[in-house]
């Protein structure tokens, strides 16, 4: 959450929490006798309180229907009413009868043409992606970079290589084969460091995935 | 130091705060209202910047004994984080509208709205920050849903109006 930030608006913040735990901090709330100690924390997203995302969506965006595709047959197999009801990566909810019953990812989406490509899970693995501009939260540093990348909200950080890519972006290669890197997330670096604590270096919102 | 506690109603940030006026700093309390539609924005666990979340962090800034101010940044967070998540989903991307509002609301615009006296004061999102290898307490998702901007009497920094 961190890795958007300037390095000008970290100095100017102070995080007294630390590494405290949320019990820690609800301890902390019921001795001081706060109200909202036992106040639940929000999730999801906070604009969409009932937690329907394509709903919210469908009535900004309307009705934009278009075919559901197998990557491996070129076939329709499905038919959607917005690409904005999908994500890369995703299985669930996918509306589609393909006769093999293997489970099928979304793989890609195309919103001129309203397709969703969809495929098996030996076809969604992805070695790297490609960034638009990174904000660093401190100095930029040299590229080529051996790093750690957090690819989704609650993903472990897996190891990567980060280089420049072409006028303002990185290529960031995985160590491991990646599942569902849906362009438009953030890839957040991170430093490791098992003594310090590992430092936020930065992000970059994901561009193509290959 | 002076500094300003964004204060989203929620535990973390209330504890921050008071963590902040402990340590002995000059502490002002801050909420942003960030919902055109505030009091349909808090159903149980899910949404947040309700009215009901502002009395919140209202009470907890009374029980702490300090000021306490609501900036409406609604319009400010409607075009740079909603407008932007359906555009975003409308081109086929799947956005993050909570990193996107920690970059253009939360930290920016109280860092726009602060004081610009020399001795420019910290801000206190309630946040944990990983200072150890547990992965576990990374700031992962948006646990509070605050920013600020300062009391009108303060300097501003730059020509930035408060809406």
């Amino acid at each position: 959450m961190l890795g958007v930030l300037t390095a000008e608006q970290l100095a100017a913040a102070r995080f007294p929490l630390g590494s405290m735990t949320k019990e820690r901090v609800r301890e902390i709330a019921a001795e001081r006798g706060f109200a909202v100690a036992a106040k639940p924390d929000s999730h999801d997203i906070c604009f969409i309180p009932d937690g329907d995302t394509r709903g919210f969506l469908a009535r900004r965006l309307g009705s934009l229907p278009g075919p559901v595709v197998d990557a491996a047959t070129g076939a329709t197999v499905g038919e959607h009413d917005g690409t904005y009801g999908f994500t890369v990566g995703q299985r669930k909810g996918l509306g589609v009868a393909v006769g093999d019953q293997r489970p099928r990812y979304v793989l890609g989406i195309e919103p001129v043409s309203r397709t969703v490509t969809v495929g098996t899970a030996d076809l969604a693995g992805i070695g790297e992606v490609r960034t638009g501009a990174p904000t660093w939260t401190g100095a930029p540093p040299a590229l080529p970079l051996r790093a750690e990348v957090q690819l989704r909200a609650h993903g472990t950080p897996v190891a990567c290589e980060v280089d420049a890519d072409g006028d303002a972006g990185l290529r960031i290669v995985f160590a491991e084969t990646q599942r569902g890197v849906a362009p438009g997330q953030s890839a957040v670096l991170y430093d490791p460091d098992p003594r310090r604590g590992d430092r936020v270096l930065g992000q970059a919102a994901v561009q193509t995935a290959s | 130091m002076r500094v300003l506690a964004a204060m989203s109603g929620g535990v973390d940030s209330a504890v921050a705060a008071a963590l902040a006026v402990d340590a002995g700093h000059d502490v002002t309390g801050v909420h942003l209202a960030l919902s055109p539609n505030r009091q349909t924005l808090r159903s149980g666990a899910r949404g947040c910047c309700s009215v009901e979340d502002a009395h919140d962090a209202r009470r907890v800034a009374d029980e702490l004994g300090i000021p306490f101010y609501v900036w409406d940044l609604a319009e400010r967070f409607t075009e740079d984080v909603v407008d932007d998540f359906v555009a975003e989903y409308a081109a086929g991307r799947t956005p993050n509208p909570c990193l996107r509002c920690n970059e253009k609301i939360k930290f920016s615009a109280v860092l726009d709205r602060a004081p610009s006296t020399p001795s420019s004061p910290g801000i206190t999102p309630g946040w944990p920050t990983a200072s150890s290898a547990d992965r576990s307490t990374r700031p992962r998702t948006s646990p509070t849903c605050s920013a600020c901007s300062p009391p009108s009497s303060w300097p501003r920094r730059g020509s930035r109006s408060v809406r």
